[in-house]
């Protein structure tokens, strides 16, 4: 961990202390602090100017949201991991394992409760394997998850015969993709009531408290008191269980349990987690910060598709900004 | 000793946003000449030291190398100027060998850029010779030991012609043989007109091997002396600026009932079959030297490490401590060696800090509440005087001092009967030391009992009720107060192992 300067406390500080928010927490989060949301919005300005019709339609809009929304809630549960000071490289497999098993299950008749529930159960247990596997043989994170990733896939195949897995059962999609209250897609409602969750468990619970610790200095937690190996295993659980909700929500919104989704997911979620200030030391750890990370490079991908960017080149455009991102955030520290 | 200085720093101002760390202060070295620095955290000993090896500009004031002014612009510009700084951590490359390290940068090469292997060993070999010191210049320097690498800085330090050798707490990581060891090289730096400038907290030692000794003060010089005329309690009242009266702050206290028991403690080639009792009101002392493995005992009892065979008991009763959190709910705590990598999460604040080992405390059906844990935390801040403008202070922020007491404070809030602390002062300036001391006498008054492992002698020998001595993992000795001197406890932490001995093991 990166070491900023120390002074006695009669040097007074170079570089005064960030301002905390909210009573007692160590996550600088000062929303105008979060160089990410500033970001978010020079980018819906940007293409704001260049194509105001298309762009700022509420139709373009609303795309973005549920475009972004299965990113953010894979986020959420990646941010988790990394507070943890881990990785998870299967939650791009989780999803069409999880997928596909819903859809299965719809397909024969389960009722849609049961369906949600063994999909979610799935995911936890993957997580659970992941967890384990690591704490048990202290294998790091990032090699197990490797594997794992590769597991679940072909799981996916497995159950789905190679094949797409339809799903005509309109009260699941509507539910879980396709259906709006009101004017808010069910895929934002979703989002945001992840942010809510996984900001409380991070922020205001005392198992949050004990991840933190693991990421910010494993030593000192264990020494602490801190049961280490649970909180690293549940921290994988919890990965596994967002990645399985978004494979609900996906599978909600494709109306089918593809096997061939989720590629590269994994990835998106680790930048919307960085781009939001988490990073691979257990430091960060906003759930905002990754919620507009992934809207970024969602805004990003959906702008320069409205300016009729080759989708190669869009890929670029992408990198380029990630790399621009993480300089623009380490200098700032 | 020659007679003119080889370096004259006068009237060295430096300002920070907030503070005047340093304040017309004069320090001057003579060659061959080991001068002590001294002051508690804050002093500014350190900034003077920064400035002197140009990694801070100075506001005011001159420096005067072999009778020229200078000025520094960067780290590198001082070390061209012989001025080398050898800090606790120890610059070097851990995967690298020691010739590698000595000669970065500098290794001797063809005109291709491959490396001339002859000389560049036998360049090593004599750099070490020159000193003195037994290490094979082909050792990977993350396997030698803290006493060697230190060395090694020196060596590397002096190849590239250092005349002054700036030693930031050089024996706080020693033994009391490495520290002879030590010494020796530094009178034969003396014998060849290097300079020494010598920062340590450790009074006894200053006054063994240093010339002459400078206090400073809140950024100011409070006076220049020789070491043969005073004696470390007038160095300690030149640094606290008041009399310290009872350093140690021993008070008699009621000792009850053995409150820990340990019988038999095995962990296979680390610890062999350690007995002992600790009882409430006692501080226990642990004495021996680097190696001893009494770190490695506290981990056993606090479940930090896994014993092979051996009974804990407290309370009289027989637990089985298999994980930290065993042993907190069972009322021990433990304060280990390093705040920094150990003890404390220096991103957090005091009040995180605080809390960790009893979330619950501080928590409703899994959710913190926090302003129950600000106002815990502030109960220790006002109880234990920890300085700091808040409970939601970053810790990374605070004095070695006041870290010291935030972890502390943490182990205070699990309500223990059986405090470790393992190296307690090590690192903290005098004035929060006695504080230490304070606050041990204080809880030994409460009924708590206290397993003091240090290797500071004096410290051992003026806080222990009774001293446990240990050597390479077997006890060897115990000692009560009234009897103990720094030679018996020498003695059994040199003594020859019989058992050790006897198995031919």
């Amino acid at each position: 961990m990166k070491e900023p300067q120390q002074h006695d406390a009669k040097t007074e500080h170079l570089v005064p202390p960030p301002k905390r928010a909210g009573a007692g927490t160590s996550i600088p989060v000062r929303l105008s602090q979060l160089g990410i949301i500033l970001a978010f919005i020079v980018i819906v300005a940007i293409f704001s100017i260049l194509k105001p019709q298309v762009f700022l339609s509420m139709e373009n809009l609303t795309n973005i949201v549920k475009q972004t929304a299965v990113a953010s809630v894979v986020g959420f549960g990646m941010t988790i991991v990394m507070l943890a000071g881990g990785i998870d490289l299967s939650v791009g497999s989780i999803i069409p394992m999880c997928g596909v098993v819903a859809a299965l299950l719809l397909a024969q008749g389960i009722p849609i409760p049961i369906a949600i529930l063994a999909a979610l159960l799935l995911g936890t247990l993957f997580g659970f394997i992941n967890g384990f596997v690591s704490v048990r043989w202290k294998i790091q994170p990032f090699l197990v998850t490797l594997g794992s990733m590769s597991v679940a896939r072909g799981l996916a195949l497995i159950f789905s015969g190679g094949k797409t897995v339809y799903i005509d059962n309109k009260l699941f999609l509507n539910i879980m993709g396709r259906g709006n209250i009101g004017p808010i897609p069910v895929l934002l409602i979703w989002t945001l009531v992840f942010l809510v969750i996984s900001w409380a468990l991070i922020n205001r619970s005392t198992y949050g408290r004990r991840v933190r610790a693991v990421g910010g200095n494993e030593t000192a937690a264990r020494q602490s008191g801190v049961r280490v190996g649970r909180v690293k295993t549940i921290a994988f659980m919890l990965s596994g269980f967002f990645a399985a909700f978004a494979a609900l929500m996906m599978a909600g919104r494709l109306s089918s349990g593809l096997p061939s989704v989720g590629v590269g997911m994994e990835l998106d979620a680790i930048t919307a987690a960085v781009l939001g200030g988490t990073g691979f030391a257990g430091e960060g750890g906003s759930m905002i910060g990754t919620l507009f990370g992934a809207l970024v490079l969602g805004t990003i991908t959906a702008g320069l598709t409205i300016l009729g960017v080759d989708p190669y080149v869009q890929l670029v455009v992408k990198g380029i900004v990630i790399v621009l991102a993480v300089i623009l955030a380490s200098s700032r520290q | 000793m020659s007679k003119t200085p080889i370096l004259q720093m006068k009237g060295i101002s430096k300002r920070f946003p907030g503070v005047q760390a340093l304040e017309q202060v004069d320090f001057d070295v003579y060659p061959g000449e080991v001068h002590a620095l001294v002051g508690e955290n804050g002093a500014g000993k350190s900034t003077l030291m920064k400035i002197l090896s140009g990694i801070y500009p100075k506001d005011a004031g001159l420096i005067i190398l072999n009778g020229d002014e200078v000025e520094f612009n960067d780290p590198i510009e001082a070390q061209k100027y012989g001025i080398s700084v050898i800090y606790q951590e120890f610059d070097l490359a851990q995967n690298l060998t020691v010739a590698e390290n000595i000669l970065l940068c500098r290794e001797p090469a063809n005109s291709l850029g491959l490396i001339k292997r002859r000389e560049f060993n036998r360049i090593a070999r004599e750099s070490l010779d020159k000193l003195g010191i037994a290490v094979n210049p082909n050792t990977l320097v993350s396997h030698l030991k803290v006493a060697e690498r230190q060395m090694v800085a020196i060596v590397k330090a002096l190849s590239f012609n250092a005349k002054i050798i700036v030693m930031d707490e050089p024996t706080s990581a020693l033994s009391e043989h490495e520290i002879e060891l030590l010494f020796a090289i530094i009178e034969n730096l003396r014998s060849r007109d290097v300079a020494v400038i010598y920062i340590s907290h450790r009074l006894q030692e200053i006054t063994k091997i240093a010339d002459r000794v400078t206090v400073l003060r809140d950024g100011r010089l409070v006076g220049c002396v020789q070491t043969a005329e005073v004696t470390t309690d007038q160095i300690v009242a030149m640094m606290v600026g008041r009399e310290l009266k009872d350093f140690f702050r021993k008070e008699e206290v009621q000792i009850r009932d053995v409150v820990l028991e340990v019988e038999h403690l095995e962990q296979e080639g680390v610890v062999h079959d350690v007995s002992f009792q600790l009882r409430a009101g006692e501080i226990l002392g642990f004495a021996g030297l680097v190696g001893a493995r009494r770190t490695e005992t506290a981990r056993l009892i606090f479940g930090l490490d896994q014993r092979d065979s051996g009974d804990i008991f407290l309370n009289g009763k027989l637990v089985d401590i298999k994980t930290p959190d065993d042993a907190i709910a069972l009322g021990v705590a433990y304060v280990p060696e390093d705040r920094k990598t150990q003890g404390l999460i220096l991103s957090w604040t005091l009040a995180e800090n605080t809390t960790l080992p009893r979330l619950s405390e501080v928590s409703r059906r899994g959710f913190i509440d926090f302003r129950a844990e600000a106002a815990v935390a502030q109960k220790y801040v006002t109880s234990l005087d920890i300085k700091t403008p808040s409970v939601q202070q970053q810790v990374m922020y605070l004095s070695g001092g006041n870290q010291q007491k935030v972890v502390i404070a943490k182990w205070l809030m699990t309500n223990p009967k059986v405090l470790i602390l393992d190296e307690p002062t090590r690192g903290i300036d005098v004035g929060a030391k006695s504080e230490i001391y304070a606050l041990m006498s204080q809880l030994a008054k409460q009924g708590l009992g206290i397993i003091l492992i240090s290797s500071e002698l004096p410290e051992i020998l003026g806080m222990s009720d009774r001293i446990i001595v240990m050597r390479e993992g077997y006890v060897t000795g115990e000692l009560l107060r009234d009897e103990a001197t720094e030679e018996k406890v020498m003695l059994y932490a040199t003594k020859e192992i019989a058992t050790k001995l006897a198995t031919g093991v």
